[in-house]
């Protein structure tokens, strides 16, 4: 018996142990000595730290991928980059709620807001890595347990409980389904690499059934039409630096296990998917057009850009060559990457608005550049990105999607996405009229300054967001 | 002889299933759950798992069940009521149990469903090193997950508004 | 092939009528230790010695009325007491009592004999929650909610306990774990596992200082208030026998089982190692007698702080220096 472990192992699992070393170190801490500052120091340091971690492992994928832990994990640079998203977007999370969520009902939380902060975080990365269905259901599971008790930390407010109890049914049954999925795969195939995807797709109804309900529950982490109905009411029950969280980690992580995990050409063709992007894309698109609280269209336009990535995924369906299948895995990671900033700095923005008038509103946020020009700046820069205008990542990520669907043949698919994406702009362009084009309510001036640490961290992904859109290669390091 | 008792623990582990959904009381309905983990159990041992069906029964049937029963008595001792359930969503619950049905017939073409792998029963010293050696970050991880659910259990479990903290009880 | 069967049979007669026999002994035993105990006579009128009294007894809740309250739940309330006494007998298959040309003297010789005992014995609580629980009354409910919350909490640490003996004896298999403790008892080897095992059989038991279930201060008869007759009886036989089982464990476990001291196990006469393995069984029940009536029951939140700040992290430890201990000796660590 063997129980060595290679060179390659710790490398990839260096980011883990200082994830979870992390976690255990704030419990251990808060039961010797709670100390909220100290507890948010060390989360901090063990997220620069496993993002640190990720370099060198960035430096040896940038030829070939590199596998560990016999075949468990396996990296290319795309995950890595996301992963290194995931970890900024759970530093970003810790800061915006430093002056919000943790304060809450004394501060009694703050322990357990960084563990599951840092454990989510430690899900998101398996996720990503994951390449083996013992890993993607770990990975799947450790993302999910903490958010659900993250969305549900307010608990006097009932619309925090409501989307925690709603998370946690769905995502538990979704769960569920991905076990059964796994186990029929395995029956069907006898392996559980990803390899045994397309076989199980290709061979016995077992195999096939399999892998559907893995393909649903997927579908549901990812919030892709018809199992989106989650994502508005948890979106906006959640607090809001959870959402942040959500919208850029959980949605890299889960899109990016879509990747690997869905089946390609044998099961579900270009037409298949594209139709499925279509779809989510215009119910996404017509149901953020109606909402009167900003949050809940964010969370509405998440899905439509689901519907995008989605079409990138038909892409690669009809992909031929391994060589343009890799660059379809590249722009979708552009794509995540873009998403992932302008919705962090979007939900950010909207936190610290969120504490001047109280909730998120639409209506209440009328002309709010006039007080707060940083933060509204900041919004319409990320909602710019988000739309898909030009100078933003948003727009290039877009724009390299239906590159890449022309380029393979789907150019009628191509076609809808743009005009439905151009119909997109309505709402972010309603979003920003009311931002700085109407009337200010009447109010008596106050001198509420935004939290200054917590708006500067807002600077970061609204710089990235720009300079991305200018220049896209420097992505890549 | 074998194969019959298979698919008669398969029917009974399908009964007692049926029967935790439809049971209107709580307590009836975790018993059946605990019957029906027994014969999941049995199916276990047929297939030549021992190990597994009495790590099935200790675990499930011997801790979680123990603890799932504890909580229902312990919400019975203030609300002695049935559970209620509405008409649409029993309509729900069929509409969804017949679209499963349909895809699984369509999936199955009709046939019976049949596992082309079927692997020997392991030795459990050929199953702990399997768990130490290519399973290990598995193996591992879970640890994290269990830790995670703990630590959100807690802080869900605590009173609203109050200033109890756990270290310091 | 025949021989095999006719011993089979045998075996389990002999077993099943030793289990009987030695829970009925122990009430017996119990009221007459009690009362040596207390300085009182004890049952001392029906036979010599008041030998008969069991048959007595027995005769007695044979007789009485089957009652069943009102508003109860009728069928869990008369399964209940067949919940608790059943998987309590069925444990008793797998304790070895020695071997016979050189094949174990055991009802079932169980490959994953240890983990068959742990997951039959802990179904036994559910005789217990289910007739606290219907039985519809608040006291029943109250002692079967103790004893549910005090059995999950105590029996992480028993398990944890026996891990570490079966790391240090290398196998599941009961008669395995004997065989390995030729000349080196795994008491001597394991203390600390053996400690822990002590204390959580008394609570795995509901015995005093452990008997939240029944606790007759303040919850009248606890899970059992409701019942008499022989549903009453086969709760005690279920608690008799699972001391019986939990007392032959510690005996084959850690106290080397059918090894009788300074002898090889091939040496030993077959009678004379059952006779030492019924000997260390027979100490240990008599154990928990005479625990009963020298330690005063533990306070609730006394009993939740033993086992989880004290038993777990100590069973965790132990298990912990003992996979350490064996990793540095090489595979050929332990008794191997």
């Amino acid at each position: 018996m063997e129980l060595g472990l290679t060179a390659n192992d710790w490398l990839l699992a260096a980011p883990f142990l200082w994830l979870a070393g992390a976690g255990v170190l704030v419990l251990i801490w808060d039961a010797v000595r709670p100390q909220p500052l100290a507890e948010g120091i060390v989360s901090w340091i063990g997220l620069g730290l496993a993002a640190v971690a990720c370099l060198p492992i960035l430096e040896a994928v940038r030829t070939e991928p590199v596998e560990a832990f016999s075949g468990m994990l396996s990296v290319n640079v795309p995950v890595i980059v996301l992963a290194i998203l995931c970890l900024g977007a759970a530093a970003f999370c810790g800061i915006v709620a430093w002056r919000s969520l943790l304060p809450y009902e004394g501060g009694r939380h703050t322990t357990a807001f960084w563990t599951l902060l840092l454990f989510s975080t430690f899900g998101m990365v398996l996720t990503l890595w994951a390449n083996h269905m013992a890993t993607l259901f770990l990975g799947v599971e450790c993302l999910s347990l903490p958010l659900y008790v993250l969305v549900a930390l307010r608990r006097d407010q009932s619309d925090s409980i409501e989307a925690g109890l709603k998370y946690f049914l769905l995502g538990a049954f979704a769960s569920g389904f991905m076990a059964f999925g796994m186990a029929m795969v395995y029956a069907a195939t006898g392996d559980m690499s990803p390899a045994a995807i397309s076989a199980a797709a290709e061979g016995s109804s077992l195999g096939v059934f399999g892998v559907a309900l893995l393909l649903i529950a997927l579908l549901f982490k990812v919030a892709a039409v018809p199992f989106h109905l989650w994502v508005a009411d948890v979106y906006q029950g959640a607090p809001t630096p959870v959402t942040a969280l959500m919208a850029t980690g959980t949605k890299a992580a889960t899109v990016a296990a879509l990747l690997r995990w869905a089946p390609g050409g044998e099961l579900m063709g270009p037409q298949s998917w594209a139709m499925l992007g279509c779809l989510t894309l215009l119910i996404g698109n017509l149901t953020a057009l109606n909402q009167s609280n900003l949050k809940r269209m964010l969370a509405l336009s998440g899905v439509a850009h689901v519907g995008i990535l989605l079409f990138a995924f038909a892409a690669r369906a009809a992909a031929e060559t391994a060589e343009a299948t890799s660059q379809i895995g590249d722009t979708l990671g552009y794509y995540l990457v873009a998403y992932g900033l302008a919705a962090t700095a979007a939900f950010g923005a909207l936190e610290l608005l969120e504490r001047r008038v109280g909730h998120s509103e639409s209506a209440s946020l009328q002309g709010i550049a006039r007080r707060q020009p940083l933060l509204a700046g900041v919004l319409c820069i990320a909602l710019l990105s988000l739309a898909g205008f030009p100078l933003t990542a948003g727009f290039l990520a877009k724009y390299f999607v239906f590159v890449e669907m022309i380029r393979h043949g789907l150019s009628s698919w191509a076609v809808i996405g743009i005009l439905l994406t151009l119909f997109g702009f309505a709402y972010y362009l309603k979003a920003l009229v009311t931002l700085f084009m109407q009337e200010p309510p009447e109010e008596r001036p106050s001198l509420w300054r935004p939290d200054w640490v917590a708006t500067m961290a807002l600077l970061v992904p609204t710089v990235l967001s720009v300079v991305f859109g200018v220049w896209p290669k420097a992505i890549q390091l | 002889m074998a194969t019959a008792l298979f698919y008669l623990f398969g029917a009974g582990a399908l009964f007692s299933a049926a029967n935790v959904v439809f049971r209107r009381q709580a307590v009836p309905a975790a018993i059946w759950l605990v019957t029906c983990f027994f014969f999941l159990a049995g199916e276990f041992l047929l297939l030549g798992f021992p190990f597994l069906a009495a790590i099935q029964i200790m675990v499930y049937v011997g801790a979680i069940m123990v603890l799932f029963l504890f909580v229902i008595m312990l919400l019975d001792l203030q609300a002695h009521q049935p559970i209620q359930s509405q008409f649409r969503h029993s309509i729900g619950g069929a509409l969804a149990l017949v679209l499963v049905a349909l895809a699984f017939v369509a999936a199955s073409g009709g046939q019976a469903l049949e596992a082309e792998n079927q692997p020997a029963a392991p030795e459990i010293s050929a199953l702990v090193e399997a768990l130490f050696t290519r399973y290990l970050l598995p193996f591992e991880v879970t640890s994290v997950v269990l830790v995670a659910a703990i630590v959100g259990a807690l802080t869900l479990g605590r009173s609203p508004g109050g200033s109890d903290h756990p270290a310091k009880s | 092939m025949e021989i095999t069967w006719i011993r089979a049979a045998l075996t389990l007669l002999v077993g099943f009528g030793l289990m009987m026999s030695l829970a009925a002994g122990m009430s017996l035993v119990e009221r007459k230790l009690s009362a040596f105990i207390q300085e009182r006579h004890g049952p001392n009128r029906v036979g010599p010695f008041g030998l008969l009294q069991p048959m007595a007894d027995l005769i007695k809740f044979v007789f009485k009325e089957e009652y069943v309250p009102n508003s109860v739940n009728p069928l869990i309330y008369k399964l209940a007491p067949a919940i608790a006494a059943v998987p309590a007998m069925m444990t008793f298959a797998a304790i070895p009592f020695g071997f016979l040309d050189g094949q174990p003297l055991v009802i079932a010789n169980i490959n994953i004999g240890v983990l068959y005992v742990l997951a039959v014995g802990s179904l036994g609580i559910y005789g217990i929650i289910l007739g606290g629980w219907s039985s519809n009354n608040k006291y029943s409910l109250l002692g079967g909610l103790r004893a549910s919350a005090q059995m999950v909490s105590y029996e992480i640490s028993l398990v944890l306990s026996l891990v570490a003996v079966i790391a240090v004896s290398g196998s599941l298999n009961m008669s395995e774990v004997v065989a390995a403790q030729d000349h080196h008892w795994n008491v001597f080897l394991q203390p600390v596992a053996c400690l822990i095992f002590l204390v959580t059989m008394f609570a795995e038991t509901n015995r005093h200082p452990f008997d939240f279930a029944e606790c007759e201060p303040e919850l009248v008869g606890g899970f059992h208030t409701e019942y008499a007759g022989m549903r009453f009886a086969l709760f005690f036989l279920g608690e008799y026998i699972a001391m019986v089982v939990m007392s032959g464990l510690m005996a084959a476990l850690f106290f080397g089982g059918c090894d009788v001291p300074f002898l090889d196990i091939a040496d030993t006469p077959w009678w004379l190692g059952a006779l030492a393995m019924l000997g260390k069984t027979a100490f240990f029940l008599l154990l928990f007698v005479w625990v009963r009536w020298t330690l005063p029951r533990f306070r609730y939140d006394q009993l939740m702080w033993l086992g989880w700040r004290v038993l777990l992290p100590l069973s965790l430890a132990n298990l912990a220096i003992t996979g350490l201990v064996l990793a540095l000796l090489g595979p050929e660590g332990g008794h191997a």
